[in-house]
């Protein structure tokens, strides 16, 4: 060490413990060596880069507007909006219970459309998109994914219910809305708590008939879409797959177990005129 | 019925648990229970009531009743009444005092584990500030022992927590690596799975139990699946090193988890068969996990979480970890309530008898960040933990959160001359990876083997 300059000690100290390709086995936050015994400036502002984008998914806002508009112009659906009892984004993250109910004005709305739109009612699939912990998660998948779903419910001859949009809501919230629609199968397209790794990670929640105090058990989730995670195309086809057994066996939650196979699907297409 | 007129105004408080629900410094989890104070005089009020409330109140008054409560009845078993008589009419303010004296030595500090019970010494922590916790946890000394010495004086272990998203078994391999490096992984090597599937789980145990054979290192491993599936390992002969199980303090939050004290001794039972030592279990616990469970019983989660170290003690663990900060901010709500947390189940778990550790973390929707987690660590550090978690750069990439790294320790051991375990110590220098610091260009000697497998 005497003979090296003080520039190149503090190379050396930050090149050690670095073993060659190590990090290419894992995402895991490795091989990023040392100074003293802290990380390195580097790695430090690398972290709190990822760690702001974190936040700044839960702090970002749901675009409803537009994602209604986003909607509209892509499908041929139908959109409304529903809020839960939450006021602030405050009173989302703390109280958990108040995401989970309908606020007595979105129920009034909601069953006046329904009772000047009867075809609204009691449809197969009801779909609420809420914007959960990453708003991010919705504005970056939730339109392309609905656009995968589509097709393949009209594939299946399923008839879909018109789409709601909600923000700072809990995943039993969808019930509440579907006590009004009444869709045999209601999907939630959620956002995920954000991690380092993906800010924007959607899950959907689907349940067969639900009630308005359904629980976990009764529910299923696909999660880890995004762009590193499960495909829109993937998802849409797990869920296809999924609902139809739902539909067959009359049960979502825990008894239904995950068995999905892209080959499984493409069978349940080719005969799928007496399906539903 | 309890009441106090301050400042010209009456408070009143139900019961017992009311009173300590309302004495307990505010928390988000509490008021999403409907159980927190509704101001700080009233919270202040309860504190007073609370201080002259004699000792031997608890023995006649339960938060929950033993009749409905499986955790309640093992409260009253485990409470020693011979050594609670010559304090059974001191009260909480006079225990506080006496924690704090310099009369009371570590060697009282251990005689008092079972005279006293956990709601007792919740409702002490109620009225000590930080550096209270602080002070009477560091005077503490719990020491249990596996293939290492955990809870030394002058001593911090690590978790060394390499989990990955798939159980890639090279990825999770490469973390290991990594954090041997940074002289991490005493207090255990413990992979949280992401796979259910019983033989997947078995194959981790026993590649963990490989590294270990093949870098010939005392350290004791653990993949964190419920107690049943490591009772099944067991049986099957995999060579399953620790039981682990995530516990709550009612019986209905345990149930929750699929467990039951029948089922914790079921495992309790088969590793003293296997002649697994004095200490062989690892428990996981943290505040809110009850109401999240619906299993609260109108009891602070603070409380509740002092009884989960009745369910823990019961089976000599050779770790017990609060995971301060993963249950969100619906619970603990910012660094200054996680902090408060972590400093409670400190001194909670360590003046019961627990090898207490801390998973000093956060979630993103929690209004917390490193800075919160480095100020938490440090003053654990000076409360003498046992044992943090050690996590490839702070980002645990399969379970989402934020928690200390392998640097974090190295940060803490250098400030406060802190050591790793004894055995470790010896091969981390044999190793030349550790010397009282990192030792530059270190030439982990098995390090090529364990690459190519």
């Amino acid at each position: 060490m005497k003979n090296l300059s003080i520039k190149e000690q503090h190379i050396t100290q930050q090149n050690d413990r670095v073993v060659p390709n190590l990090n290419k086995f894992t995402n895991a936050r490795i091989a990023i060596g040392h100074s003293g015994g802290h990380t390195r400036t580097k790695n430090w502002l690398d972290f709190q880069l990822d760690f702001a984008a974190a936040k700044d998914a839960v702090y970002n806002e749901l675009n409803i507007a537009k994602l209604m508009e986003d909607i509209r112009q892509t499908t041929d659906r139908n959109v409304y909006q529903a809020h839960s009892l939450v006021a602030t984004l405050d009173q989302f993250l703390t109280r958990p219970d108040l995401g989970r109910q309908i606020s007595n004005d979105s129920r009034e709305k909601l069953i006046q459309l329904c009772t000047k739109n009867p075809e609204f009612i009691a449809q197969d699939i009801l779909i609420v998109i809420s914007s959960g912990l990453s708003s991010l998660a919705i504005e970056n998948h939730a339109v392309a994914l609905v656009n995968e779903l589509l097709p393949l419910f009209t594939k299946m001859n399923w008839s879909v219910a018109p789409i709601i949009i909600s923000k700072q809501t809990r995943v039993a919230f969808a019930d509440k809305v579907n006590d009004i629609f009444k869709a045999k199968l209601v999907i939630n397209l959620i956002g995920e708590r954000p991690g380092l790794s993906s800010n924007d990670s959607m899950s959907i929640y689907f349940t067969y008939k639900s009630k308005i105090n359904s629980t976990d058990e009764q529910r299923n989730c696909i999660s880890n879409i995004h762009r590193n995670g499960l495909s829109y195309t993937q998802a849409a086809q797990k869920l296809t797959y999924l609902a139809y057994r739902a539909f067959e066996l009359g049960y979502s939650g825990v008894q239904l177990k995950d068995d999905f196979s892209s080959t499984a699907l493409q069978q349940i297409l080719l005969g799928v005129d007496h399906v539903s | 019925m309890y009441q106090i007129t301050l400042k010209n105004k009456k408070y009143k408080f139900n019961d017992l648990k009311d009173l300590m629900a309302k004495a307990t410094p505010l928390r988000s989890g509490d008021v999403l229970a409907g159980v927190a104070a509704e101001s700080l005089s009233q919270m202040v009020g309860a504190q007073m009531i609370l201080a002259d409330l004699p000792l031997n109140v608890f023995t006649r008054q339960f938060v929950i009743d033993p009749e409905i409560d499986e955790i309640s009845r093992l409260i009253v078993k485990q409470h020693d009444l011979a050594k609670f008589a010559p304090i059974s009419s001191m009260c909480i303010s006079e225990l506080r005092d006496y924690l704090l004296s310099y009369e009371c030595s570590p060697q009282n500090l251990i005689d008092l584990r079972y005279a006293l019970t956990p709601e007792m010494v919740a409702a002490v922590s109620k009225i000590m500030r930080n550096q209270d916790l602080i002070a009477v946890a560091a005077k503490c000394e719990v020491v249990t022992k596996f293939r290492t010495t955990i809870g030394l004086k002058g001593r911090l272990s690590t978790r060394l927590q390499p989990n990955h998203t798939t159980d890639d078994k090279a990825g999770i391999a490469a973390s290991i690596i990594e954090g041997l490096l940074y002289a991490s992984g005493d207090a255990v090597i413990g992979i949280n799975p992401a796979t259910d599937d019983i033989n997947q789980l078995g194959s981790l145990v026993s590649m963990l139990d490989g590294i270990r054979q093949s870098i010939n290192a005392p350290i004791q491993s653990c993949v964190l699946t419920h107690i049943s599936n490591s009772i099944i390992l067991a049986k099957r002969n995999i060579p399953v090193d620790l039981f682990f199980q995530s516990i709550g303090g009612t019986e209905g939050v345990n149930s929750s988890f699929g467990v039951s004290l029948e089922v914790l001794q079921e495992a309790f039972e088969l590793g003293k068969e296997l002649n697994r030592g004095q200490n062989y279990m690892y428990f996981e616990t943290g505040q809110g996990s009850a109401l999240s469970a619906n299993a609260n019983h109108g009891v602070d989660q603070q409380t509740i979480e002092a009884r989960a170290y009745a369910v823990a003690r019961e089976y000599n663990p050779l770790l017990v970890n609060t995971v301060v900060g993963f249950i969100g901010p619906e619970y603990l709500y910012n660094g200054k309530q996680i902090i408060r947390a972590g400093l409670e189940d400190q001194f909670c778990g360590k003046l019961l008898g627990l090898p207490m550790g801390c998973d000093v973390c956060y979630t993103n929707h929690a209004d917390a960040d490193q800075n919160d987690m480095d100020n938490l660590l440090t003053l654990l550090g000076v409360a003498g933990c046992s044992f943090i978690m050690g996590i490839p750069g702070s980002d645990d990439i399969m379970l989402n959160y934020q928690s200390t790294s392998f640097h974090d320790a190295i940060y803490l051991r250098n400030l406060l001359g802190l050591r790793p375990a004894p055995e470790f110590e010896s091969w981390l220098k044999q190793q030349q990876i550790w010397d009282g610091k990192l030792i530059n260009k270190t030439q982990f000697a098995q390090l090529n083997y364990l690459l190519q497998a």
